[in-house]
């Protein structure tokens, strides 16, 4: 079967990022490379492709492959496909249910997620995929602005009351039964599905710039088309076993489960990835290609992890995204795993996932920067007024192509904030190198990066100013230890007495673990600038100026 | 002093303290299936230990055995604490 060729076998340069000059040029080369390896992408793409019944396709190639592997156990091609069809047949059957209904899928990585996503698809519905962990309150807001027709979980994922769902495990096929026979008479389900192209296929809830939750609107070629950039630069293969150590519900985990999916590979599920030792056993045991992760992941697999590389004789390749790894940890990193080769990328949902990758030959000498667009991706660096900025100079990082959102659930404002005449405004600032290299210089706004998650400092004020009322709070990044954390400084009505404890205790109930702050100091009051505001730059400063970390966690 | 029990009960405080979740969490809970460890609270858990019982882990000590539980967890920093120190 073929598929990506080894990643030098390409000109990855042809995507050529202008150093100067207006407009950037948009990769056209790769339409013709997918033509070059359609089996697995089914077809190259018409304007009307829905992503599940390819994905469908491909499945019927493979039946007998495994898609997952769950906790050791295989789940092939057939089952997954015979899963989703039987989660098509159950919303079809519901008569509350019409196409572009959606659907929201609180699941942890399993088959199941898999089967259900596509099975949505598949019955003309629009997939809304959120963690099971959600916090109360922000599920109650992306619950009443989306209004989903059904909520589909596992009971063993369910936390407490939160979801009323229907629980997917009891529409799959159960364990011993023959799931490589072909599901009710439909061999060319695709000829079925009225969805694809431009119509909605995924709404993926992300911070905002203002904290409230916003939805990424992506279509079926939004999808598509960035699985298929991807599929152009990074070599995965159908024989790939790719270590899964993101959420699916996440858009960089969902970029890998569609590549790995449409490339008819195989993706390895364990529950207990946090630690470092596990990670590399996994590796081993599993024969392991590939891995993608989060900053994190990295720092702590190269502070506690015990490398014996001649053991991963498969290893390919690792990469990052969801944030910045520090330039020396990746240097580090790609020694570590040598010979297999280490990609930092670039990404955000409302570009589907992926932007640009930095291509490991030229890691070391473009030290820090996030390389050049994907194919099928337009880049380009612009100053106040528009206009392209000369080498060096910095501006706000804007991208184009098939995979930029349709725009945000029910909010035409925020759509126009970000996206126009078809560029999508990145909210980062950035240089260009003369050779057309991207180097990020930090957030246009305030949104800050914490384990891949996207995190809106307002989010936690807002919290805490509703739970504490009459407070003032103010939250703001650090980094320690390598990682990058929340600091909440406080200030209480007056004659009010809280402590640190009590915003702690709040925090930890109701925030999901990742927006809770690591530091919370009460304040009398909190310091002002000349024009009366909250001085930023001076609490900035206190969280530089005390890094003891006692103080830290209490 | 820094008896196996005491160790188990500063450990549950601080994972109670950073963690919520729908279970109550005990010495026996099972960290990975609560999903109370993810990299960032594993980090948090490695320096807290560093700090609290000056035991500094080395990739060898963070396995599953080690931090499935409170209850393994203290086991391990006892062990350390009272002189089984493994070569760093």
């Amino acid at each position: 079967m073929c598929i990506a060729g080894r990643f030098s076998d390409k000109p990855h340069m042809d995507t050529v990022w202008p150093a100067t000059g207006a407009a950037s040029i948009d990769s056209a080369s790769v339409q013709r490379r997918d033509l070059a390896r359609d089996i697995v992408l089914g077809g190259g793409g018409s304007t009307s492709e829905n992503l599940a019944a390819t994905v469908w396709r491909v499945a019927a190639a493979r039946r007998e492959h495994p898609a997952i592997l769950s906790s050791g156990k295989p789940i092939t091609y057939g089952w997954i496909r015979n899963a989703a069809a039987r989660i098509r047949d159950y919303l079809l059957r519901r008569p509350d249910f019409r196409p572009g209904a959606l659907v929201v899928l609180a699941l942890e990585n399993s088959p199941e997620y898999v089967a259900a996503f596509y099975g949505v698809l598949l019955a003309d519905g629009v997939v809304v995929p959120v963690s099971p962990r959600v916090e109360r309150e922000r599920w109650q807001r992306i619950y009443e602005s989306c209004e989903p027709t059904v909520v589909l979980s596992r009971k063993a994922d369910l936390p407490a009351e939160m979801f009323r769902s229907t629980d997917c495990r009891s529409l799959l096929p159960r364990d011993g039964e023959d799931v490589h026979e072909e599901p009710d008479g439909d061999d060319a389900p695709g000829a079925g599905v009225a969805r694809g192209g431009r119509d909605l296929a995924v709404v993926m809830f992300t911070s905002g710039s203002t904290g409230a939750p916003k939805g990424v609107m992506l279509s079926h070629r939004n999808l598509l088309s960035n699985t298929r950039s991807i599929l152009g630069y990074l070599p995965i293969t159908a024989d790939d076993r790719a270590l899964m150590v993101l959420p699916f519900y996440h858009a960089f985990g969902n970029s890998v489960l569609q590549t790995h999916l449409l490339a008819g590979a195989t993706l390895v599920l364990n529950s207990s990835l946090a630690i470092p030792a596990t990670v590399v056993q996994a590796l081993r045991e599993h024969r392991i290609t590939s891995l993608s992760g989060v900053p994190e992941v990295f720092t702590l697999l190269l502070r506690y992890a015990t490398w014996d590389r001649g053991e991963m004789p498969d290893l390919r390749y690792m990469a990052v995204a969801g944030g910045a790894l520090r330039p020396d940890l990746a240097e580090q990193m790609a020694r570590t795993i040598a010979p297999a080769e280490f990609y930092v990328m670039y990404g955000q949902s409302e570009a589907t996932a992926r932007l640009s990758f930095l291509p490991p030959d030229v890691r070391q000498a473009r030290c820090g920067s996030i390389g050049k667009a994907i194919p099928g991706v337009g880049l380009r660096v612009v100053d106040q007024q528009g206009a392209s900025v000369r080498p060096g100079q910095v501006g706000m990082l804007q991208a184009r192509g098939d995979n930029i959102m349709l725009g945000y659930w029910r909010d035409p404002e925020g759509t126009a904030s970000v996206l126009s005449d078809g560029w999508l405004s990145c909210g980062d600032l950035a240089t260009v190198d003369e050779d057309g290299f991207i180097y990020l210089r930090g957030r246009a706004s305030h949104l800050v990066k914490l384990q891949g998650h996207r995190v809106h400092p307002a989010e936690i004020e807002d919290f805490v100013a509703a739970r504490f009322p009459g407070s003032q709070a103010v939250v703001l990044p650090y980094v320690a230890d390598e990682f990058t954390r929340l600091a909440l400084f406080l200030a209480p009505s007056p004659g009010v007495q809280w402590s640190a404890r009590d915003v702690r205790q709040a925090c930890v109930r109701e925030l999901p673990h990742y927006k809770i702050p690591h530091r919370i100091e009460i304040l009398d009051c909190l310091p002002l600038n000349g024009a009366l505001k909250v001085d930023r730059g001076e609490l900035s400063r206190r969280l530089g100026s005390s890094p003891d970390r006692r103080e830290n966690g209490s | 002093m820094n008896s196996i029990t005491h160790i188990e009960a500063r450990l549950l405080a601080f994972l109670r303290d950073r963690r919520y979740c729908d279970l109550e969490i005990t010495a026996e809970t099972d960290l990975f299936d609560a999903g109370v460890l993810d990299s960032l609270m594993l980090l948090d858990l490695i320096l807290h230990i560093q700090e609290v019982f000056g035991v500094t882990a080395v990739a060898a000590d963070v396995t599953k055995k080690n931090f499935c539980s409170a209850a393994a967890l203290a086991r391990w920093v006892s062990a350390r604490v009272n002189g089984f120190h493994k070569a760093a």
